[in-house]
């Protein structure tokens, strides 16, 4: 079942694109990475879902209802826990969170504990009473997800969720993510942060300039790319003795470079000779210190696709 | 419309105004304050300085036998009052003298037309008001005795005799019931708080746009018009709270004078709320910039307070300024507030709801507007 189905979807403001004629369809149980630099449209994408930005053009569909439609029933199935930490100072984690979830329809004994389930969940049980003013980043978008999740939504957006916080609450956020998706949640993830989107994102669609530029499993998108794996052998003996010429000999070898102690060796994809070049080193009486296997990874596919970094 | 959701952010609203101590202290103790420094300061304009000692009044007589007759009778009346009277044959020497001078008003009584001029001195508006009203009621009792006399003489000696017509009935002046110092300012003081809700409106939805929870609760499957009105809901009932708390501290610790009529008061005083909170909300969604929008807010409030005399009475700011007084809707609602509570008098009270209430509408439906169109 398709949980979501854009289709066509343009956005202008004055004479901006920001999201130029996309389609995308999100699977359900998918964790489905949007990736892209600032200004892409990931955001505007995600409002004209949530139907807090009115599309120019195309259609929404979510678990098979119009958005502009049925805006308040598609609403009811989506949790969004947005880029901007959006919590009350002034109310504690648990009102914040009945208070959310309470705008879903919840109500009473059923509310209160589903609050605690949230609480529980993101780890801020024993703060259900706590005013989050002195919370840390990290514990502030545990809440603000605690927020997002309290109605049980089938459908979860999280806008850029891990922005400005310890590499700690962001490995709890990202196994949070995990967890949602295992108890039936599909999620719609976006991020700049190409690893996070890497490490648990199912399907990956690359947004630039308000399109989609590449879709597909993070395998999918870097074969687009490249056919070549590389490996960066560290010696600790004498590096000059590495005959660039014999190495390019063995079999799938097409380039080697030397930079100080790592000869970087690009090899075909889809030949396996890395025991002929270890082999190659130990009998030259080169001792290695360390192999790394390098395979291209999301960044260097935005880097081949749009000629920039992620993060520029 | 949702009356669950709207609940909940009615709920939620009061929550957290309640919890806005800073905010609720200086909506109620702000004015406590100041009424007591006002009251305290300001007594020698008000309550004992009323009090009729001596009221020197000037006049030029260059009125016709009858009326010159009936003036000397008046004044021999009036000087049972208290009030005293000077003749004086120049004219201009005489309006200067009230506007200069101690003295509390200048009659000037003319013949051919036959007419009575008063020129009141506002700094003596107890004592000026008090001779316009004895005065009011001489001219209403000459004319009564002059159309007898012209119409049907025999019956002159009886209507000069009727006690019913009596040549210096107080109409409407209760020396009792003229507002202290501490009374006075108990209402303006109130009304000025009142006023500044406009503040606790504006910030309940600025804080929401500010903190991006208000594009939150706009994901969730809840309408623009149940947020607009819990949200407003929600500061009204606040202000009136706090208003309440002011209104009852005067009353009971500060002895205020409320006169015996409180509901008319408190429906003023609630459609006050209604209008502030509904101007501050207004402000907060067509003008973006929050520096802007405070200014706005924190000018025009105490300028139209002042206009409404809560600062000093506007008998006394003089005729051009009271002129333009008309355009502070805290004018009317003082003038509401005082008539019901010194007068009994009850006329003043729609048109002050009446003009809260339309104020009301314009701001929440310019806001409505503005909200229905916000783009995130």
């Amino acid at each position: 079942m398709k949980v979501v189905k854009i289709s066509e979807l343009t956005k202008k403001y004055g004479d901006i694109i920001a999201v130029d004629n996309i389609s995308l369809e999100i699977e359900e149980g998918e964790i489905f990475g949007l990736l892209g630099p600032n200004g892409a449209g990931k955001s505007t994408t995600i409002n004209m879902i949530t139907g807090l930005v009115s599309m120019d053009k195309g259609k929404i569909l979510v678990m098979d209802k119009d958005v502009k439609k049925n805006s308040n029933e598609t609403k009811k199935n989506i949790g969004i826990v947005p880029q901007d930490i959006a919590i009350y100072e002034d109310l504690t984690c648990m009102e914040n969170v009945m208070f959310f979830a309470g705008l879903y329809g919840l109500k009473g004994s059923e509310l209160k504990r589903q609050a605690e389930e949230a609480l529980e969940f993101t780890g801020l049980k024993d703060k259900a009473k706590s005013f989050p003013k002195g919370f840390s980043g990290g514990m502030k978008r545990r809440l603000n997800i605690a927020c997002a999740i309290a109605h049980k939504p089938k459908l979860i957006i999280m806008d850029e969720p891990t922005v400005g916080i310890d590499p700690q609450s962001r490995n709890h956020i990202l196994q949070s993510v995990k967890m949602l998706n295992s108890m039936g949640s599909t999620i719609i993830y976006t991020s700049h942060y190409m690893e996070e989107v890497e490490e648990i994102c199912t399907r990956i669609a690359i947004m630039d300039h308000g399109k989609v530029i590449a879709e597909g499993t993070n395998e999918e998108l870097k074969s687009i790319i490249t056919d070549k794996n590389s490996v960066w052998i560290t010696v600790s003996g004498p590096v000059e003795k590495v005959d660039k010429e014999q190495l390019k000999e063995i079999y799938g070898v097409s380039s080697v470079d030397i930079e100080e102690n790592t000869v970087k060796i690009s090899s075909s994809r889809d030949v396996s000779n890395l025991d002929k070049i270890i082999l190659y080193f130990t009998k030259n009486n080169i001792p290695i210190r360390n192999i790394e296997s390098k395979t291209p990874d999301l960044e260097t596919v935005f880097l081949t696709l749009t000629g920039r970094k992620l993060r520029d | 419309m949702n009356i669950n959701n709207m609940l909940k952010i009615f709920k939620k609203e009061l929550l957290q105004n309640l919890r806005e101590t800073k905010g609720n202290a200086m909506m109620v103790l702000f004015p406590i304050v100041l009424i007591v420094i006002l009251g305290t300061a300001l007594s020698t304009m008000f309550g004992k300085d009323t009090e009729l000692d001596v009221a020197k009044v000037l006049y030029t007589n260059q009125a016709g036998k009858e009326l010159a007759a009936g003036f000397e009778s008046f004044m021999e009346h009036a000087g049972e009052l208290g009030i005293e009277f000077e003749e004086t044959d120049d004219i201009e020497a005489g309006i200067g003298s009230v506007k200069h001078a101690g003295y509390s008003c200048y009659v000037l009584l003319k013949d051919d037309p036959q007419e009575i001029i008063l020129y009141k001195n506002d700094r003596y508006y107890f004592e000026a008001n008090l001779v316009e009203i004895i005065l009011h009621s001489f001219v209403g009792k000459y004319n009564a005795i002059s159309v007898v006399a012209a119409e049907n003489p025999a019956m002159l000696e009886t209507v000069m005799e009727d006690p019913e017509i009596d040549l210096l009935e107080l109409k409407s002046l209760d020396r009792e019931r003229q507002p202290s110092s501490m009374d006075y300012y108990s209402v303006t003081m109130l009304t000025m708080i009142l006023f500044y809700s406009a503040m606790t409106g504006y910030w309940s939805v600025k804080n929401e746009q500010n903190l991006k929870t208000g594009n939150r609760i706009l994901c969730s499957p809840v309408h623009k018009s149940e947020i607009l009105t819990a949200k407003v809901m929600g500061s009204i009932i606040v202000t009136i709270i706090q208003g309440f708390l002011v209104l009852v501290f005067s009353r009971f610790v500060l002895n205020a004078y409320w006169g015996a009529n409180i509901w008319p008061i408190i429906a003023v005083i609630i459609s006050e709320a209604i209008m502030a909170v509904s101007v501050g909300v207004g402000i907060a969604f067509t003008v973006r910039n929050e520096a802007a929008s405070s200014s706005i807010l924190n000018t025009v409030i105490p300028i139209f307070v002042f206009f409404g005399g809560g600062y000093v009475p506007f008998e006394v700011l003089g005729e051009f300024l009271q002129k333009i007084s008309v355009i502070s809707p805290i004018r009317w609602m003082n003038m509401a507030i005082f008539n019901v509570v010194y007068s009994n008098d009850f006329s003043h009270v729609p048109v002050a709801i009446a003009i809260n209430l339309v104020i009301a509408v314009i701001f929440i439906t310019v806001s409505s507007l503005a909200y229905r169109k916000e783009a995130v």
